[in-house]
């Protein structure tokens, strides 16, 4: 039943959150009766050609989904899945020849002087990538050309996904991890006009040195795994276990830095209290940071251990 | 010049002569209780055939509608959901039967070449 759990979670996915459940449940009860039927007439058991027959039959998960819905679409869903593909994929462009571009500029101060400049620049030419993309696919919608989407569909090319993904909470990290790596890595910095005084004198302990490459390397591994899940929009198995590998890689970074005497050096210029008041705000930012990734590793856990898409 | 409709102009007209007349066979077999594939395959048995991206949204907005009362149960261990015609499905029915009567009448009196 591992094809059509798959499928399932893909037609769940499109429905409305509340009707969700009770949809996917009748589904998956028509789908069991059908299975059954054919390895009646068969006499045998269900096997995975039987699957592949009846979702087949069935059709794209996305039109079995609207199939649910009465409203009027912009782009309707006989164009929404490419549009969706189109866009991202489009965009996806644009980040890696950005990507491509800083890799070559190397990271000397050229380079960072250049990423600086090509951050602003990436945002607007992705919302013009967006415009463009979406101008097109409303004239294909308004031409009526539907691109025959759903006839070359079938089951073999479902993803075997063991859970949906929740933009919000996906998105969310996407941008956290990104914004922490290209401060982690001096490409952006916290603008403050003029350095105030109270923090003058003030400097990082050693530990941050010595854990630059672990947490560029933990908090890497989760970003490139978020990627890897908004492309595909579906978590696998594979991907849940590397989340839960390097969240608890993270988690032991972070535990480190926890446990180290000081996480910020002091001179003499600084006063005691303005030390001690920038120690315990780090080890807040640590704490908080140590409880969202625990809580995504327990997450991470039990799609990891689902054994099956199960409503 | 060709006389014949292109496949897909057909398939639109089928499909609109179809989509009411589903309506009512769904709403006639009702008067018993069925869970979604029993109906489905009682339908097809009769000549019906109907989609499951057609039939389950269709129960469901007719229940909405509340002409159709539905229950979850458990059958040969596993849940289903059964769903009977409620008293105002019972009425509509009936309303509807009669003008499918007279409907059924009129045009197989215009289709029929010799009148």
């Amino acid at each position: 039943m591992e094809l059509v759990n798959s499928y399932l979670l893909q037609v769940g996915q499109h429905l409305p959150r509340d009707q969700r459940s009770d949809i996917i449940r009748e589904l998956r009860d028509d789908i069991t009766e059908q299975l059954d039927a054919l390895a009646e007439q068969a006499g045998r058991s269900p096997d995975a050609a039987d699957e592949r027959a009846v979702l087949g039959r069935l059709g794209h998960p996305l039109k079995v989904a609207s199939s649910y819905s009465s409203r009027r679409y912009l782009i309707g869903p006989g164009l929404y899945p490419a549009y969706l593909k189109t866009l991202r994929t489009s965009i996806g462009l644009v980040l890696a020849s950005f990507l491509l571009f800083w890799v070559a500029m190397g990271s000397d101060n050229t380079g960072t002087y250049v990423l600086k400049g090509l951050l602003g620049q990436v945002l607007g030419i992705s919302f013009w990538v967006a415009v463009i993309v979406t101008t097109v696919f409303l004239l294909l919608e308004t031409s009526g050309d539907k691109l025959g989407w759903y006839h070359d569909w079938s089951p073999d090319q479902l993803k075997r996904g063991v859970s949906s993904v929740d933009t919000g909470d996906l998105v969310i990290n996407l941008i956290a991890e990104g914004y922490f790596l290209l401060l982690w890595n001096g490409f952006v910095s916290f603008s403050w006009g003029a350095d105030p005084q109270w923090l003058a004198g003030l400097d990082f302990s050693s530990i941050w040195a010595d854990l630059f490459l672990p947490l560029n390397l933990t908090v890497g591994g989760l970003f490139g795994v978020h990627a890897v899940v908004l492309v595909q929009w579906v978590w696998q198995r594979w991907s849940a276990c590397l989340e839960l590998v390097f969240g608890v890689l993270l988690l032991g970074v972070l535990a480190i830095l926890l446990l180290a005497g000081n996480l910020v050096t002091w001179n003499d210029t600084a006063p005691e209290e303005t030390v001690v008041w920038a120690d315990r705000t780090l080890r807040f930012a640590v704490v908080m940071v140590a409880v969202f990734t625990l809580w995504d590793s327990k997450l991470a856990y039990g799609r990891w251990r689902q054994p099956a898409f199960d409503e | 010049m060709d006389d014949q409709l292109e496949p897909e102009a057909l398939d639109k007209l089928r499909a609109e002569l179809r989509r009411g007349v589903i309506v009512l066979a769904v709403m006639a077999q009702l008067r018993t209780e069925h869970y979604g594939y029993s109906l489905r395959k009682t339908l097809a048995d009769a000549g019906i055939a109907v989609e499951e991206g057609t039939l389950y949204p269709l129960i469901r907005r007719l229940e909405k509608q509340g002409l159709l009362d539905s229950q979850w149960r458990v059958e040969a261990n596993r849940k289903k959901r059964f769903y009977r015609l409620s008293g105002a499905g019972q009425s509509a029915l009936a309303t509807l039967g009669r003008e499918w009567t007279a409907l059924n009448a009129g045009v197989e009196k215009l289709l029929d070449p010799s009148e």
